[in-house]
């Protein structure tokens, strides 16, 4: 067999990789606490959201300056040293925590569930070959070519532990051409190299170097025990709502999700076994819950999508602001979840990519709600399957968001790019206030040539409200392409605003509706519609309601109030 | 399973450790065949050619091979392993353990997915290993304990499990997870 011989690309690399061989040090102090000197808030909620591209790194500070760090992607499995998001994340750690170039001491670090763009890519004793970034590179000390941060506790979902088959007292991953069995799974579907490492090293022996400092720290979330909260300092708390799908079934309504279903024909995508949290820190609440799915479904990639989300909502509760789970995927943040969650802010942490994340669907969820979308970089990817990714109305486009309460949690603000937007917790909507209560009022199908058709919409609120990139369209899966209102269109509190577009949009005569809309084609939701039937041509007339906003007269009506308010009465 | 030691700082530390180069000898294969592929941990086809090199770690790329093709390892050194291919253009060379698959997925025609071994209807998406391909055909071994072991027609293994109406022999992948 060929021996292993140092090349000079490796031996290169030395400086910086990381190399977990040799015994651990009996006790390892704790690392620099978050320090006032920081830029966090003090006596506050702190949430900052990492700007990992296609991936996930969040870390909560609390009033107290706690810390809870919720994964920490990485978009390459064999990125390395200076060129990992590992690095770039712990810079921004300490910079945010005041400790200069020292090493922070995190009290939580939390692993949604066990994806690379989620972890990272864990180093084994037996690696040959230098690998090492993600959560595993943050966590190793410094002496074993790690980032030198310390945990207080480490808490992972139950996807399996190490047993030693062979006895030789270090967890081996082996390759697939000679597999090692030395990982006993508990609670999965698909599997992967990244899993095994990332088990392998949380589960190890006491006495390996790179695990220094998380012996004696990892809290597994078996099905077994109750699901913890975990004290955040000053009131602030995170609960532990799901992990390993626990008490979901699988499609066939009698499967549990969790378990082992690594040898299962069409085994559930890890994606549902992801860790859900709600965040609290006085009134305000936070969800996120990693890549949990929001539908029964089977994958482009044959494998199965699951309702997590569904046993979410209970414990979740009315938030305002959700993490949209697995990047913005069509497959969840269901309209269930989103509007049962009801949240005034949604952060959807993504980046370049060709998965079809955001979808338009669940722009238009969160749109249909009201919520504020944030996203960690725009465009992420362009299309999706229902075409043109549809980003209007959202903010940030590159780097990190940033989101600290104030009075206690009774509000909140969120700075981006361009600048920070201001929240009262339970409010009920965003800043956009709430274009889904919007109404047709009043509309023309047949003006005397050479004026235009037009549709009046009023808002009904005691906000006004930004109705930019809604859509106006005819019937249904037919007639006119949807036209979409201009960016900025913003109608006061009980306020009217008429959209004027050519003639030969609305029918004159025979059945036609008149819709209004966020998204068009197969992700348009319905907000408003009327729907009339005309033998002949009126010309000039107009349908309109019996007041504004209020029953629509069935006849047409020679009393045009366009732009104005609508008679009180029907012809 | 071997002790082997990590390239760099780990060389100077691998006489303390029980380290060393000699103990790094195991057979890089239990026989299996693996496949090649170009995914991510996601399933999403990354990569339609993945590339193998003149050695590990090495810059050199010595060819490529097409996503999805069989192969039989005769070398390694850690979590890099040398490759040849079983079907298709030959091509050899040595590549990172995470572009290869030792256990692949059966998959039948559609509307059923049910692949044949043998003359035996399976689950569809039975999770196996490859021992020997002949002929269009692959030796296979069920991973589970359903004691499944015969020929199958070479285009029922695919990576993935089944999906869509024609079980995904070409899983579309783009803009859709």
């Amino acid at each position: 067999m060929r021996r292993w011989k140092p090349s000079l690309l490796t031996a290169a690399l030395a400086a910086t990789v990381l190399t977990p061989v040799g015994p651990a040090s009996a006790a390892v102090p704790n690392a620099a606490a978050c320090s006032t000197a920081g830029g966090w808030k003090q006596g506050e909620l702190n949430v900052y959201w990492f700007d990992v591209d296609q991936g996930d790194a969040q870390l909560v500070v609390g009033p107290t300056g706690k810390t809870m760090l919720i994964d920490l992607g990485e978009d390459a499995y064999n990125a390395k040293g200076v060129n990992t998001n590992a690095t770039a994340v712990a810079a921004q750690i300490r910079n945010i925590c005041g400790t200069g170039s020292t090493p922070v001491h995190l009290d939580y670090v939390m692993a949604s569930h066990h994806h690379l763009d989620h972890i990272g890519y864990a180093g084994n004793v037996n690696d040959t070959q230098a690998y090492g970034n993600g959560i595993y590179q943050l966590l190793t000390p410094t002496g074993s070519g790690g980032l030198g941060f310390t945990v207080g506790q480490l808490i992972d979902r139950d996807g399996g532990t190490w047993t030693d088959a062979n006895s030789d007292s270090d967890c081996d991953i082996g390759t697939s051409a000679a597999p090692a069995p030395e990982v006993d799974w508990n609670n999965v579907g698909t599997t992967s190299q990244t899993g095994r490492r990332w088990i392998c090293w949380l589960y190890g022996p006491a006495n390996q170097a790179d695990r220094a400092h998380i012996e004696g720290k990892v809290l597994r979330l078996t099905n077994s025990t109750a699901l913890p909260t975990l004290d955040l300092g000053g009131g602030a708390t995170a609960k532990v709502v799901q992990a390993n799908g626990k008490g979901v079934m699988q499609a066939d309504g009698v499967t549990p999700v969790s378990g082992d279903h690594s040898t299962q024909g069409v085994p559930p995508s890890e994606n549902d076994y992801s860790v859900g949290v709600r965040i609290a820190y006085g009134p305000y609440g936070y969800a996120t819950a990693g890549d949990s799915d929001g539908e029964y479904d089977t994958s482009t990639f044959g494998y199965s999508y699951n309702d997590i989300e569904a046993s979410l909502i209970g414990p979740m509760g009315k938030v305002e602001t959700i993490r949209a789970n697995h990047h913005g995927s069509g497959h969840s943040s269901s309209n269930a979840f989103v509007n049962s969650l009801d949240p005034q802010t949604a952060l959807i942490s993504c980046g370049v990519n060709s998965y079809g994340h955001p979808s338009n669907r669940t722009l238009n969820a969160f749109r249909a709600v009201a919520a504020d979308i944030f996203l960690t970089n725009n465009p992420c990817d362009t299309a999706d399957s229902t075409g043109p990714i549809d980003y209007s109305g959202t903010y940030n486009n590159n780097g990190h968001v940033y989101l600290a309460t104030s009075n206690g949690g009774a509000n909140y603000s969120v700075t981006y790019d361009s600048g920070t937007r201001n929240y009262v917790t339970g409010a009920g909507t965003g800043q956009s206030g709430d274009p889904t209560r919007v109404r047709i009022n009043e509309f023309s199908m047949a003006p005397t040539s050479p004026g235009n058709e037009w549709v009046e919409l009023v808002n009904p609120t005691s906000s006004q409200v930004d109705v930019g990139g809604f859509y106006i369209d005819d019937v249904a899966a037919g007639g006119g392409a949807p036209k979409q209102i201009p960016a900025g269109t913003v109608i006061p509190a009980g306020g009217r605003w008429v959209f004027e577009f050519s003639s030969g949009f609305l029918n004159n005569t025979g059945a036609e509706s008149v819709r209004f809309l966020s998204g068009s084609g197969p992700s348009e939701v319905v907000h408003d519609s009327y729907s009339y039937n005309l033998g002949s041509t009126q010309s000039d007339k107009v349908f309109h309601r019996i007041g504004d906003a209020g029953a629509w007269c069935d006849t047409v009506s020679t009393n045009v109030t366009k732009g104005s308010a609508n008679p009180t009465s029907c012809p | 399973m071997r002790r082997v030691c990590h390239v760099g700082v780990a060389l100077v530390l691998a006489a303390s450790a029980g380290c060393s180069a000699e103990a790094a000898q195991e057979r890089p294969s239990d026989g299996r065949l693996v496949l090649v592929s170009g995914r991510d941990d996601h399933g999403m086809l990354a990569e339609e050619q993945v590339e193998v090199y003149d050695g590990p770690e090495s810059p050199t790329v010595l060819g490529r091979i097409d996503d999805g093709t069989l192969a039989r390892v005769v070398d390694a050194e850690g979590q890099w392993l040398q490759v040849e291919t079983v079907e298709g253009d030959p091509v050899s060379g040595w590549v990172d353990d995470f572009f290869l698959r030792g256990e692949v997925r059966l998959v039948g025609p559609a509307p059923g997915c049910e692949p044949l071994v043998g003359n035996r209807s399976q689950e569809p998406g039975l999770l196996v290993v490859v021992r020997a391909v002949r002929g269009g055909q692959v030796l296979v071994e069920s991973v589970a304990g359903s004691g499944v072991r015969g020929w199958a027609p070479r285009d029922v293994v695919q990576e993935l499990p089944p999906q869509g109406p024609d079980c995904g022999e070409d899983p579309p992948g783009g803009h859709e997870h």
